[in-house]
């Protein structure tokens, strides 16, 4: 069926064009404008998935014209519909429809908002916040957030359910299912809440289609922290090159002064999701950012395609739309010390000032960049303090401290996950950083006078969490972590060294090693190195 | 126990007509991905009969043999029940569990009456539309035992729960029990409840609900059903590991009579347990088998094993444990001490997975 339309629709467009050629060579009218992305997308909405899903007389098409999503609910979407209901897309048509669906059902900036983590494909997220009913209900097998970046009637939302246990039948039977009446709760209170929580027709996304919309095109600063590495700066140069479909010319500085240059290219959804992809310095990277309403911030995550666990988030700024600082490398500034300040930023200008028993000597400054030998006197006043660059200020910027009382090492708690080793599924690996903090005036920890003085360097080590992992001897097979605090986990699979021949997960404590003058300071985290996932949606 | 007596009678009976002299000897039944179906002698330490199950599915779960041992109905990814003679290979029955092209069922329980006439199948199905799919009520289906390549049910009943995990058949076929939140017994002919025994709804004191789960029908060997059942103690603190004890459940296929032991062990995950055939022990494993007192709970003896198993199972005699599902072998320990006396290997180590593993008493040189 589905490709018959296919088919059909090729046919007419094939009409199409020949008609609107006839009309080009008879009247010499400036050629037609091309097709969009998302034009060619609704062509393809109406010509393949109405090979099941029903139009009405408005137009409106069965299940599909009821629902608002992100461009990654929209492809799983179109990807379940592959994997299990025979369509067949090429990967053009995809992400034409996917345009086209994201553009005229996606989700305003503001409905994000709440679940962005998701999309950015950040590591370690804890989702929190929500009603232990639904995170039960649907968070027990992939992300909340999947289910907040979705809109829904409350009819489409009961179809949903009905489509988890037809498709996934054995639903019920799980823990956190079978304990309760699954059907009854899902179909009842859970639907309801859903179409309450994240209902189809929201004032959000009704007064977004009435908001103005900025093209990207131009010259961007952008600045991003990558925990274990530090900062790549650069600019971006968009160009779109047809309807929101761009290409990218970087141009970056990393943390070890390397300069990288290449191109990626990109699509604007809905007016403000930007998708990058492609070659990212060397490696096949992704980027997903939100464009502001005033069209001059894009923020966002970019990362590794295949392994999303390693990336950065980032801002860009539109530049010529005003001055920011975007960055403070060098933030921990030490009593009686000099160190080295870099202020990355657009449209800087002015004096550098850092208060009161800070003196500054800017070696290097430009619009984009000051850096300054800073001087702390011995008596400076302790504390996080401001940074300013002209009129601009960077509050609690910097810290002045005298010594390390605690190393919190972030995130506290990380997963990492054993691959590789022939397996379909790469390794996914946890960054650690060590955080040094003050007690502050009181000399307690944990008091409100505490502050962070910054990342440190750190020695890196791992041991057992508990006795079990102790027994299993979990630290000498879960994997190793580096100088820079990056743990890669082991080899999947089955491995005949350890007792009951189990894989490679373990339960560790990871352990950072500071050196404050003559003292020892240690920070410690938890670290769950398990199984593979399977399956690795866009949303999690 | 009544159908091991009943094969017995037949044997004594026909040694004494003076008929060729072939005793029914005793094999393990189990299965491995993707549609490997293995006969096995476990006293002779190996695979005597292999089959291969015709048709779509890749996991083989759930395994029940008729009374007599001859035909294995074999759960395929929960979406088909296919029954092999294990004398032959013939499939002798098949069924998708679909009254209607537009559905998709899967089986959650299954179970064969007492005279290996009928097929008990608890089925949850789903209408999958154009563009959408419907879940449908669940329902018991009962099919003739010998359906052949379509089987339609002879009667189908509505009216059960949903939830059910397990069915079993009472020695006498008057009653089918399936265990759910709570444990259902069922009239077979009417599909009529016409008892509950409560689980969910338990009145034990200091005690939680239930939580129990199992897919591994294993009484043949001492006509009591065995399930463990984890629970929380309420009259204990949470961070006290024995507010968290685990009980076997034990059914007596015979009577019906339901039992629960409280096992005298630390909390820790156990796959399945099966109790021997004086029913004096209990058997566990995962990543360890463990030999209990069925009287006591007590612990009598523990072992790790090479890797986690998914089942154990007994022979008739009550000397050999055997642990299998999940890898490749089924390995085989001494009842007694609980020494590692042997394995048998599947050919090319394809997984067991998830496959039941049965024991059935079979004269396969008939």
């Amino acid at each position: 069926m589905i490709r018959t339309y296919h088919v059909a629709f090729a046919f007419v467009a094939a009409i199409f064009a020949l008609v609107l050629t006839a009309c080009d060579e008879e009247q010499e009218a400036p050629p037609a404008a091309e097709a969009t992305l998302a034009d060619t997308g609704r062509e393809l909405v109406q010509a393949i998935c109405t090979g099941c899903h029903v139009k009405r007389d408005d137009g409106s098409l069965s299940r599909i014209s009821f629902g608002r999503r992100t461009p990654e609910g929209w492809d799983m979407t179109l990807v379940r519909m592959m994997n299990f209901h025979g369509l067949s897309l090429t990967k053009e048509d995809r992400r034409a429809i996917v345009k086209y669906l994201s553009d005229t059902q996606g989700l305003a900036p503001s409905e994000t908002v709440p679940f962005r983590y998701a999309l950015e494909r950040r590591p370690n997220i804890i989702e929190s916040g929500q009603d232990q009913t639904m995170m039960e209900m649907c968070a027990r097998c992939h992300s909340f957030a999947r289910v907040g970046l979705q809109r829904r009637t409350k009819e489409e939302w009961l179809n949903l359910v009905h489509m988890h246990v037809g498709q996934w039948p054995t639903i019920e039977y799980q823990a956190m299912a079978r304990d309760r009446d699954w059907w009854d709760d899902a179909r009842g209170r859970v639907v309801d809440d859903l179409a309450r929580a994240f209902p189809l027709d929201d004032p959000a996304w009704a007064a977004w289609q009435d908001a103005q919309r900025h093209a990207l095109t131009g010259k961007w600063r952008f600045v991003s922290y990558q925990p274990g590495q530090g900062y790549h700066h650069g600019t971006l140069e968009f160009t779109e090159e047809s309807k929101d479909e761009y290409t990218v010319h970087f141009d970056s500085t990393g943390p070890d002064g390397v300069a990288v240059s290449g191109d990626y290219n990109g699509i604007l959804y809905t007016g403000f999701e930007w998708r990058g992809r492609g070659d990212f310095g060397g490696q096949p990277g992704r980027e997903v950012a939100a464009l502001s309403e005033d069209g001059n911030l894009l923020a966002g995550r970019w990362f590794h395609a295949e392994r999303p666990e390693m990336g950065a988030l980032f801002e860009a700024r539109r530049v010529g739309s005003g001055s920011a600082i975007m960055g403070v490398d060098g933030e921990a500034l030490r009593r009686g010390a000099e160190t080295t300040l870099v202020i990355l930023g657009t449209g800087l200008s002015g004096e550098l000032d850092l208060g009161p028993g800070i003196t500054t000597e800017v070696t290097a400054a430009s619009e984009s960049q000051i850096t300054a030998r800073v001087r702390v006197a011995s008596d400076a006043a302790l504390g996080r303090r401001s940074l300013r660059v002209g009129s601009l200020v960077s509050k609690d910027a910097v810290a002045v401290f005298d010594r390390i009382d605690r190393v919190v090492v972030t995130p506290d708690y990380a997963t990492a996950r054993v691959g590789g080793n022939g397996g379909a599924t790469p390794i996914q690996a946890a960054q650690f950083e060590a955080v040094a903090m003050h007690n502050g005036a009181d000399g307690e920890p944990g008091t409100a006078d505490d502050f962070r003085i910054g990342v440190v360097d750190a020695e890196w080590s791992t041991a057992p969490w508990n006795e079990v992992a102790a027994e299993m001897n979990d630290d000498k097979f879960a994997g190793v972590i580096s100088p820079a605090g990056l743990f890669t986990p082991g080899k999947a699979g089955p491995n005949p060294a350890r007792v009951y021949g189990t894989n490679n997960a373990g339960d560790l404590k990871v352990i950072a090693t500071v050196q404050d003058g003559d003292r020892t300071v240690t920070g410690e985290a938890h670290l769950i190195v398990t199984v593979q996932r399977w399956n690795s949606p866009p949303i999690y | 126990m009544l159908r091991r007596c009943a094969t017995l009678v037949a044997v004594i009976v026909a040694m004494a007509l003076a008929l060729p002299a072939a005793l029914a000897g005793e094999y393990l039944v189990t299965a491995a991905k993707p549609n490997n179906l293995y006969v096995m002698d476990m006293k002779a330490r190996e695979i005597v009969r292999s089959y291969t199950i015709p048709g779509d599915g890749t996991a083989p779960g759930t395994i029940v043999t008729s009374p007599d041992g001859r035909i294995a109905y074999v759960v395929m990814s929960y979406r088909r029940i296919v029954g092999i003679d294990l004398m032959t290979g013939k499939t002798v029955f098949e069924t998708d569990m679909a009254r209607s092209g537009d559905e998709r069922v899967i089986n959650m329980g299954l179970a064969v009456s007492a005279d290996g006439t009928e097929l008990y199948s608890y089925e949850v199905p789903a209408r999958i539309g154009l563009d959408r799919y419907e879940v449908l009520p669940v329902r018991l289906s009962v099919y003739p035992a010998m359906g052949g390549n379509f089987a339609e049910p002879l009667r189908v009943f509505s009216n059960l729960p949903r939830r059910i995990h397990m069915l079993i058949t009472k020695a006498d076929g008057s009653a089918i029990y399936a265990l759910g939140w709570d444990i259902y017994t069922i009239d077979p002919q009417t599909g009529e409840i016409m008892d509950t025994f409560p689980l969910r709804n338990w009145t034990r004191e200091n005690a939680s609900p239930p939580d129990l789960l199992n897919f591994w029908p294993m009484e043949e060997q001492s006509g009591l059903f065995s399930t463990l059942v984890y629970y929380q103690r309420t009259d204990l603190p949470p961070d006290d590991m024995a507010a968290y004890p685990t009980d076997v459940l034990t059914l007596d296929v015979a009577t019906g009579e339901i039992k629960f032991t409280t096992l005298q062990i630390p909390p820790q995950v156990i796959f399945t347990g099966t109790v021997s055939p004086d029913r004096k022990n209990l058997y566990t494993i995962y990543t360890k088998l463990m030999k209990l007192d069925m009287e006591t709970g007590a612990l009598i003896k523990e072992v790790p094993v090479d890797h986690s198993y998914y089942q154990v199972n007994v022979s008739g005699d009550g000397k050999e444990v055997y642990v299998g599902g999940t890898m490749c072998d089924v390995s085989i320990y001494d009842a007694e001490t609980l020494d590692k006396l042997g394995a048998v290997t599947t050919p090319g180590c394809v997984d067991l997975a998830t496959a039941a593993m049965r024991m059935i008493d079979l004269d396969l040189e008939e």
